[in-house]
């Protein structure tokens, strides 16, 4: 005998709520007739965290992960491109040493322009993935800049 | 099942039966196609608005109810098909007949075996983008499945685990017991969100696997309903119906599940075809393909590129069983 609404499903139940979408503008006027929310990425998260370092003014940019990829068919790929089209590169699998460094050769990229990093990681084939992009200014690629890159799921 | 007449002057004649594929239902049939999607595309939802008319008993003015609006995105991957021909397959067969003389032996392009070719590569396209569409998982470490996420293996079963859309317990791993047919369509159709509820009958559909729709026709006959019944003619084609909604059978489903490893499927999908989005970057990738001869490698290639992804609209409109 097949049993009916076997997952307790309500007719209440709403897609912001169940999937805890936050508002876009959490600042927004609390009497707005008309709210926004972000959006659901349908795809499980997990943590990261890894330091950068840029050598030789520009022609090294070194990532270390600390956290974030543990098994064979796990990866991280670091993308960089600058303002005038030019762009490195690097994909590696951190199977046997998940926190070897990653090393990418930016000499070719413009120093003066600003660097968008295009960050990508996915972990147990797939399961888990997190992607997002930050920047570096001129001031930190000439001055070798370091930092802290960490993405914590609340 | 097609047929080609061969008809030639040589050794042998022969006619070719290519083996049968079948198709449970159109693509457009089956899905909203969306086409010129390149990369993702932007789906927003507004939800209701109600309870906002109050008494009013004086002066002032008090803001009361809000629209919440969200969005979901659907993305498309690149897909591709790569097939190469040699004439040497068929060298000293009777099929040898079929290839062209001279310097254009190698060139198949315009013979039969070309046709065969073509005609089971959309073929292939079509089956394959049905099956990515319902059972895709890019989790999965299996090439066949891994270009897309698919209703089934992914968006129904976090819908269900979210408590957006109501599920029921068909007993997938055992044999349904008679009278089940009637009352899995019954259970699933009960338990429907109201707005699908209130959809017009025709504009739904009951997809069930060959498991379901068996179950259910033998109910029909064992109640006396035989041939005739609940058994309609629509556009010449027999359609059972269950309240006046067709249900269709999909008895790929029954073969791509158990290639799956599950064990006696039996999957019930009640929606409208309109809430079952398909998005490509061509009108039609089934037939988004070209062929080729290459002088110098001497053989002929066929490949296929077009980027497609699934996703379903209103969650509202869905009530499963599995």
């Amino acid at each position: 005998m097949p049993t009916a609404n076997d997952n307790g499903f309500l007719q209440s139940n709403d897609y912001i709520t169940k999937n805890s979408i936050t508002q876009t503008n959490p600042y927004a006027s609390e009497a707005n007739a008309v709210k926004l929310y972000g959006i659901d990425t349908m795809t499980d998260r997990h943590s990261v965290a890894f330091t950068f370092a840029i050598t030789s003014a520009g022609d090294q940019v070194r990532f270390a992960p600390s956290t974030g990829s543990s098994t064979a068919t796990d990866y991280l790929k670091f993308r960089i491109q600058d303002e005038s089209g030019n762009e490195a590169y690097s994909t590696t699998y951190q199977s046997s040493a998940p926190t070897a460094n990653i090393d990418i050769n930016t000499a070719a990229l413009n120093p003066a322009d600003d660097w968008t990093v295009l960050f990508q990681t996915s972990n147990n084939s797939g399961r888990t993935k997190v992607k997002f992009q930050f920047k570096f200014g001129t001031g930190q690629i000439t001055g070798n800049g370091t930092g802290t890159v960490s993405y914590t799921l609340s | 099942m097609g047929q080609f007449q061969v008809n030639f002057v040589g050794d042998e004649a022969n006619e070719l039966f290519l083996e049968p594929v079948f198709f449970d239902d159109d693509i457009s049939n089956q899905w909203r196609v969306m086409p010129n999607v390149v990369t993702k595309k932007k789906m927003g939802f507004v939800q209701p608005l109600e309870n906002v008319v109050r008494k009013y008993a004086g002066c002032g003015f008090n803001p009361l109810g809000e629209v919440k609006v969200y969005d979901r995105s659907i993305e498309v991957e690149k897909a591709k098909v790569d097939l190469e021909i040699c004439w040497d397959e068929f060298q000293d067969t009777v099929f040898e007949e079929l290839l062209q003389r001279g310097v254009r032996l190698p060139d198949v392009t315009g013979t039969l075996i070309q046709e065969i070719i073509t005609q089971r590569t959309i073929q292939a396209i079509r089956q394959d983008i049905v099956r990515l569409g319902y059972f895709g998982n890019t989790a999965s470490s299996n090439p066949n499945y891994d270009l897309v996420d698919g209703l089934w293996s992914v968006f129904y079963p976090g819908l269900v685990a979210d408590d957006l859309i109501p599920r029921t317990n068909t007993g997938s791993g055992t044999d349904i017991a008679a009278g089940d047919g009637i009352e899995i369509l019954r259970a699933v159709y009960d338990q429907a969100p109201l707005q699908l509820k209130a959809l017009p009958t025709n504009q739904k559909v009951i997809n069930v696997s060959g498991s379901v729709y068996s179950a259910f026709r033998e109910d029909i006959e064992e109640a006396g309903g035989g041939d005739y019944g609940l058994l309609q003619l629509i556009n010449g084609v027999e359609t059972l119906t269950f309240r006046g909604i067709p249900v269709v059978a999909q008895w790929r489903w029954d073969e791509i599940l158990t290639n799956l490893g599950v064990t006696k499927p039996h999957y019930v999908e009640y929606t409208t075809p309109l809430n079952k989005v398909l998005a490509t970057d061509v009108t039609n990738p089934a037939t988004e393909l070209t062929t080729w001869y290459n002088e110098k490698d001497e053989k002929v290639y066929t490949k296929s590129r077009f980027k497609m992804g699934v996703n379903y609209i209103h969650h509202s409109l869905i009530s499963v069983g599995y």
